[in-house]
C-alpha cells in the first residue's frame, strides 16, 4: 500500500513535469506572437505560460494548507498536520516560481520589477513569505502541540489572502494585468494562446497533486523509519 | 537594457531550476529513506528471528 502510494506519487510528478515541458514547448512554438505595438517587451509575454499555472498551483497548495490547518486546529487530526506541512512546502515552491518570474516580466514590460502600491503584488508576496516562514519554522522549531497550534493559526490566517489576491486584480487593478480567464471582453486572449494556457493550468494541477503526494510519501516514510528505529533501540 | 527574450530565458531558467531541483531533491530523499527503511525493517526482522531462536534453544535445554 505504502509502496504503491509512493510509486503513484513519483509517476504523477514525472507526468506533471512532462506535461509542463510540453506546455513550455507549445508556448514557444504553437502560441502566436502578440502585437508588438501593444507591449513594451512582446517576447516576454510567454512567461505567462508557466507564471499563471504556477500561481494557480500555489492557490491549490494554500487550500491544502488551510484544510490541514483547520483539521489540526479543530480536531487535532494527525492527517491535518501532515496536510498542513504538504501545503506549506508546495506553497513555497510554486510561490517562489511566481515571485521570481513576475518581477522579471515586470522589469521587461514595466521597466520596474515591483510596484508597492499594487494590491495583487503585495498580497501575493505576503502569501509567499508566509509559506517561507512556515517551512523554516517547521525545520527550526521542535514538533509540539503548541508549535503546531501556532503554525496552524498562521496557515488559517494566510488563506484569507488567497481570495483577496484573486479579486485584487478585479477591484484594485493597477499594474498587474487583469484576469486572463473570466475577465470580460477586454481581457480576452487569442484562442491559441488561451488553449496553451489552459493546457498549462491542467499540467500544473497534475504536477502539484503529484508533488503533494510525494511530500506526503516522504513524511510517511520518515515517520515509519523513526518508528522502526525506536523498536530496534528498545530491543 | 536586456531584451525581452533575455528576460524570458532568465525567468524560465529560474522556474525550471526551482521546480526541477526541488522535485529531484524530493525523489532522492524518498529513495534514500525507502532504502534505509528497508534495511531497518530487515534488521528488525532478523532480531525477531534471533530472539525466537534463543527462546526455543533455552526451552529445549530446560
Amino acid at each position: 500500500m505504502r509502496a504503491g502510494f509512493a510509486k503513484l506519487a513519483v509517476a504523477l510528478s514525472i507526468l506533471g513535469l512532462l506535461l509542463a515541458s510540453i506546455t513550455l514547448w507549445l508556448g514557444f512554438t504553437y502560441a502566436p506572437a502578440v502585437n508588438p505595438d501593444d507591449w513594451a517587451a512582446p517576447e516576454a509575454y510567454r512567461i505567462l505560460f508557466w507564471h499563471v499555472p504556477a500561481a494557480w498551483a500555489s492557490f491549490l497548495a494554500f487550500t491544502l494548507l488551510f484544510i490541514g490547518s483547520a483539521a489540526w486546529f479543530l480536531s487535532r487530526a494527525e492527517w491535518g498536520w501532515k496536510l498542513h506541512v504538504v501545503g506549506a512546502h508546495l506553497g513555497l515552491v510554486y510561490g517562489m516560481c511566481v515571485i521570481i518570474s513576475g518581477p522579471i516580466w515586470g522589469t521587461a514590460e514595466w521597466g520596474t520589477p515591483w510596484d508597492l502600491t499594487d494590491v495583487r503584488l503585495n498580497t501575493y508576496a505576503i502569501l509567499a513569505a508566509l509559506s517561507l516562514f512556515l517551512v523554516m519554522g517547521h525545520q527550526t522549531q521542535g514538533d509540539s502541540e503548541e508549535s503546531r497550534d501556532t503554525f496552524s493559526t498562521v496557515g488559517l490566517f494566510g488563506f484569507l489572502l488567497v481570495p483577496l489576491t484573486i479579486v485584487a486584480i478585479r477591484f484594485w487593478q493597477k499594474r498587474h494585468p487583469g484576469p486572463v480567464i473570466g475577465g470580460g471582453e477586454e481581457a480576452g486572449l487569442a484562442p491559441d494562446i488561451l488553449a496553451v494556457l489552459l493546457f498549462g493550468l491542467f499540467s500544473f494541477q497534475v504536477l502539484v497533486i503529484g508533488h503533494a503526494m510525494l511530500v506526503w510519501a516522504v513524511n510517511e516514510t520518515e515517520l515509519r523509519l523513526a518508528k522502526v528505529q525506536r523498536e530496534i533501540d528498545n530491543r | 537594457m536586456a531584451g525581452g527574450t533575455t528576460f524570458l530565458a532568465i525567468a524560465y531558467i529560474a522556474m525550471i531550476g526551482i521546480i526541477g531541483g526541488w522535485t529531484w531533491q524530493m525523489l532522492h530523499r524518498l529513495k534514500d529513506l525507502s532504502s534505509r527503511l528497508a534495511a531497518a525493517e530487515a534488521s528488525l526482522a532478523l532480531a525477531e528471528t534471533d530472539g525466537a531462536a534463543d527462546t526455543s534453544d533455552s526451552s529445549e535445554e530446560e
